[in-house]
């Protein structure tokens, strides 16, 4: 067989499968983005073209600027803030008391470990019991401790879901730090010593430049995750109480499968793909010098 | 130097707290699953009971989901498998002029959310009749992982050095012969680390069945259990018992997965690009 | 002054010696190899020094002043490292500023310091680059610019020439001899050839498994080794090992071997003998071995096994009954194989060991 062919053929399945499934509904939401498609009522049986109407009435939209603002708090309340600082903080922890020869170091990754593979939803189950008001473990603890039980799903809900995703992701982060810091030469520490340096001089004169350019691109990527997350807010509180939770993900997903609004629901969508697709671009943008493969 | 006593001591206590934060949770989770009586708080059952396992069969459908959530996640993990393989293999080899705007193409799409395409993907299903459909939710879980696993397989391809395959064409076999004698038994690692990440992912799955399905018979263990502790959930009376055994169940192939290939996992991960 | 010593100085990797009761006195302005094979615990020895490594027993002095218990970076000890750590992501200039930042120079003189010894270096215009964008001759140069910014009281190199091609180690050989005469300031160097060792070194410190053996000049450490260790070190071609019995009888003294029998009264005469009938090693250099035609009547008559001609000189390999002896000859002549030679000592350069303890046997007042 020829090569050519035979690359394509290999190449075919997977390029079919994207398109169909992927690519395609993509087009799919920017097309239904400017009808009126709905799941009931007039716009069920004849949708039509609306044009920009929807789009017009999502800069309109309070509760569409809402949820902007709740994804944007909790993706930098869990991530750029907790996921990040945290993970990064457990790698230095562990790369330490590894170099140092403290033992422990293993069961603490694997503890983290274990948060990040566990399916989303049991996590989400895992959170919802622990947060209850009247059983959970955390309220619990905080009357054992004579201290007032906190609404932590209702008052405090969006508090709740940074935890819980800071519990969730934090491994990530945590792991490409330590592989970071681990390809630090262990040499130029010891130069720095020898040249007067204190331990504080060699974080932030060796360790600190030497992640700074993986901390960014974890960074982006976290962010990227992160503000696509759904199941987990779904889980603990579908966005509630009120709005409160409802990230922008979620708005999409009620306003089309609640509210059964397709069009108005792919407007959303659209609006994600394009945010997504700016910071995805800027990733890349930063991801290309250190990517050796899959450049021709 | 060794660091101080005060110190250490410092530093097992963060150990502590930090174990503390990552474990309670399970700790709770296993507790609970053996209580007759659980509670939303950590309870060391009196008669620990295996009760709450049959209650799942029985009173539940559990077994249903349990059976239908490894028919999907394992299909996927075939079918996605074999489409990575051939994929990523053209990708490693060929030398075509488009090949950078492919990667490209493809790590754009790995950060693409599902919870961004699920309308029209509901749309698309219904169209195809793919909804409550044990194929589509195969083909679009499978469809979902690839721009991601093919990414970490293309990297372990790579690492395949050409000059195997030149010979083995050398020696006179054809180049699927060649891919499928020489190369995929030195890339087989890689092809673990994928099957293994496709299996999880679609055991984990929960947001593309919550769009697909609503057949009773056909709902995977991610929507029954979803079902199970929301419609009773609350502040109401959870049936915590139940759920955390469901709980448990559910997640027992996830933690086996993760304790048989914890260094592979790691060290396949860090060929790509994935989020949290 | 700073002159170094180190006074029964151990340490110990779990049950592993690294470096087993070391005592050195290294003189102010010396230049000082630590000189043995991989394992020996020299580097351990150097990282005691520098402070890297805690001693697990001993005393490190500096001018007289116990240092064993001061951070590294208190210890005004400057370090070459074998693999250089050159700080990635610093310039040239910044890695060679590094040291004195700590140090509350003005700015201004930071800067003079650090074009000073980029001058005497002869890397100024590598100044702006990073450390990956320079060979590795350069990456040395960058190296010993920290170390020498620093005017400290010692150096420390860690095989300062390994990591370089062959030619340019040859040129570096003079350079740093020169550079360190220059600077007049204590230097310790480790490394495990012995070569370098004899090339650069004002005093060599022979080391093995964690011992001192022997620590002299290099031309002492050459023609009057102390123990079989040093004797097999040194030298290359190495110093060739006779072993045997030595026997006495009727006024006569030899060293029976296998296959052969060396007349040892002259040089008996001048050295501390053990007694009759016990083991002895007898070591000469290839240069001090001279082949004659072959006369009847000569005790030592050797087959030539092959020769290796170096253009200045010919190695000729002889076999002398069981024993291999290489010999240095004048390189207009390159004997064949199976060829007959006699075989003559110098007595003035031969060498007397206790094959079982390796130590030299002493010559009488």
């Amino acid at each position: 067989m020829q090569p050519t062919r035979f690359y394509v053929a290999g190449l075919s399945p997977a390029l079919l499968l994207l398109c169909i499934f992927f690519i395609g509904p993509g087009l799919w939401a920017v097309y239904a983005s400017f009808t009126n498609m709905a799941l009931v009522g007039p716009a069920a049986a004849h949708a039509s073209f609306v044009g920009l109407q929807n789009y017009a009435h999502l800069l309109r939209d309070s509760a569409f600027r809402q949820s902007v603002g709740n994804s944007l708090l909790f993706v930098i309340g869990s991530a750029v803030i907790g996921q990040f600082l945290f993970g990064l903080g457990l790698a230095l922890l562990l790369e330490y008391t590894e170099q140092a020869g403290i033992a422990g170091g293993n069961l603490v990754y694997a503890a983290v470990l274990l948060a990040w593979v566990s399916p989303v939803l049991i996590s989400g189950f895992l959170w919802t019991a622990m947060f209850d008001y009247y059983y959970g473990t955390l309220n619990m603890l905080r009357v054992a401790l004579d201290m007032q039980p906190i609404n932590w799903l209702g008052n405090q809900a969006m508090l709740a879901v940074i935890i819980a995703n800071i519990w969730r992701g934090t491994a990530f982060t945590m792991m490409v730090f330590l592989s970071g810091l681990k390809t630090i030469p262990r040499e130029i520490y010891e130069a720095a010593r020898m040249d007067g340096s204190s331990a504080w001089d060699r974080f932030r004169d060796m360790t600190v430049p030497s992640l700074a350019p993986i901390a960014l691109i974890v960074l982006l990527n976290i962010t990227i995750a992160t503000f696509g997350a759904f199941a987990l807010i779904l889980t603990l509180t579908n966005g509630g109480p009120g709005l409160k939770t409802e990230v922008i993900s979620l708005y999409a997903y009620h306003t089309a499968f609640s509210s059964y609004q397709i069009g108005y629901g792919s407007t959303i969508a659209v609006a994600m793909l394009a945010l997504n697709l700016v910071f995805a671009i800027a990733y890349l943008a930063m991801l290309r010098p250190s990517t050796r493969s899959g450049e021709s | 130097m060794r660091p101080r006593f005060g110190l250490i001591l410092i530093i097992y206590i963060a150990f502590a707290v930090i174990i503390l934060f990552f474990v309670t949770p399970f700790l709770w989770l296993f507790l609970a699953a053996v209580d007759p009586q659980a509670k939303a708080f950590i309870h060391v059952p009196e008669r620990p009971t295996l009760e709450n396992f049959r209650l799942l069969f029985s009173d539940f459908g559990f077994g249903t989901a349990l059976g239908n959530s490894f028919l999907v996640a394992t299909s996927t993990m075939f079918l996605t498998v074999v489409v990575v393989a051939f994929a990523s293999y053209t990708l490693s080899r060929w030398d075509v002029r488009g090949k950078g705007g492919l990667m490209y193409g493809l790590l754009l799409l790995q950060t693409m959310p599902l919870s961004a395409t699920m309308v029209p993907i509901y749309g698309l299903a219904r169209t195809l009749g793919l909804r409550n459909s044990y194929l589509g939710l195969v083909l679009i879980h499978a469809t979902i992982e690839l721009p991601f696993l093919i990414w970490v397989m293309k990297g372990f391809f790579d690492s395949v050095p050409r000059a195997l395959e030149e010979a083995a064409w050398m020696d006179g076999r054809s180049r699927a012969r060649s891919l499928l004698e020489i190369v995929l038994p030195v890339a087989a690692p890689g092809l673990a680390v994928v099957a293994g990440l496709s299996f999880l992912a679609a055991w984990s799955e929960v947001l593309l069945v919550l769009i697909l399905v609503d057949n009773e018979n056909m709902k995977t263990v991610p929507l029954k259990f979803y079902e199970t502790f929301r419609t009773q959930g609350g502040y109401v009376e959870v049936r915590y018992e139940v759920v955390a055994a469901m709980a448990l169940l559910y997640l027992v192939p996830v933690l086996l997965l993760f304790l048989l290939t914890r260094r592979y996992l790691v060290r396949g991960i860090f060929g790509g690009t994935r989020g949290a | 002054m700073a002159n170094v010593v180190l006074d029964h100085l151990s340490k110990q990797f779990g049950k592993v010696s690294a470096v087993d009761n070391l005592s050195l006195v290294i003189p102010d302005r010396a230049f000082v190899a630590i000189l043995g094979p991989s394992g020996c615990g020299k580097t351990t020895a150097m990282r005691c020094i520098a402070g890297l490594e805690q001693p697990s027993s001993g005393e490190i002095l500096i001018d007289g002043h116990p240092i064993t218990r001061v951070e590294p970076q208190q210890r005004d000890i400057a370090m070459v490292f074998q693999n250089y750590a050159l700080y990635p992501h610093f310039s040239v200039y910044q890695n060679i500023a590094y040291p004195l930042r700590k140090r509350r120079l003005g700015k201004l003189e930071i800067d003079e310091r650090v074009q000073r010894v980029a001058r005497f270096l002869q890397i100024e215009q590598l100044l702006d680059r990073r450390p990956k964008q320079l060979s590795g001759g350069e990456q040395q140069r960058v190296a010993l610019g920290r170390a020498i910014v620093r005017e400290p009281r010692v150096f420390l190199m860690d095989e300062p020439l390994s990591n370089l091609d062959a030619k340019l180690r040859m040129y570096m050989r003079a350079e740093l001899k020169g550079l360190q005469q220059e600077l007049g300031v204590t230097t310790i160097f480790v490394t495990h050839d012995q070569a370098e060792a004899m090339t650069m070194a004002d005093l060599i410190a022979v080391m093995s498994r964690g011992r001192l053996q022997q620590l002299d000049a290099p031309q002492a450490i050459y023609l009057r080794p102390a123990n079989l260790f040093v004797a097999g070190f040194v030298g290359s071609p190495p110093m060739n090992i006779l072993s045997g019995a030595l026997e006495r009888s009727d006024g006569q003294v030899w060293l029976a071997g296998d296959g052969y029998s060396i007349d040892l009264a002259a040089w008996a005469a001048r050295h501390r003998l053990p007694a009759d009938g016990s083991g002895l090693a007898l070591g000469v250099r290839p240069e001090h071995i001279a082949l004659n035609a072959p006369q009847a009547g000569d005790a030592l008559i050797g087959e030539v096994f092959v020769s290796e001609p170096l253009g200045s000189e010919v190695i000729v390999n002889i076999k002398l009954g069981a024993a291999m002896l290489k010999v240095r000859t004048a390189p207009d002549r390159i004997p064949g194989r199976g060829e007959r030679f006699t075989v003559r000592f110098d007595l003035q350069h031969l060498h007397g060991f206790d094959p079982a303890s390796g130590e030299r046997i002493p010559e009488l007042q």
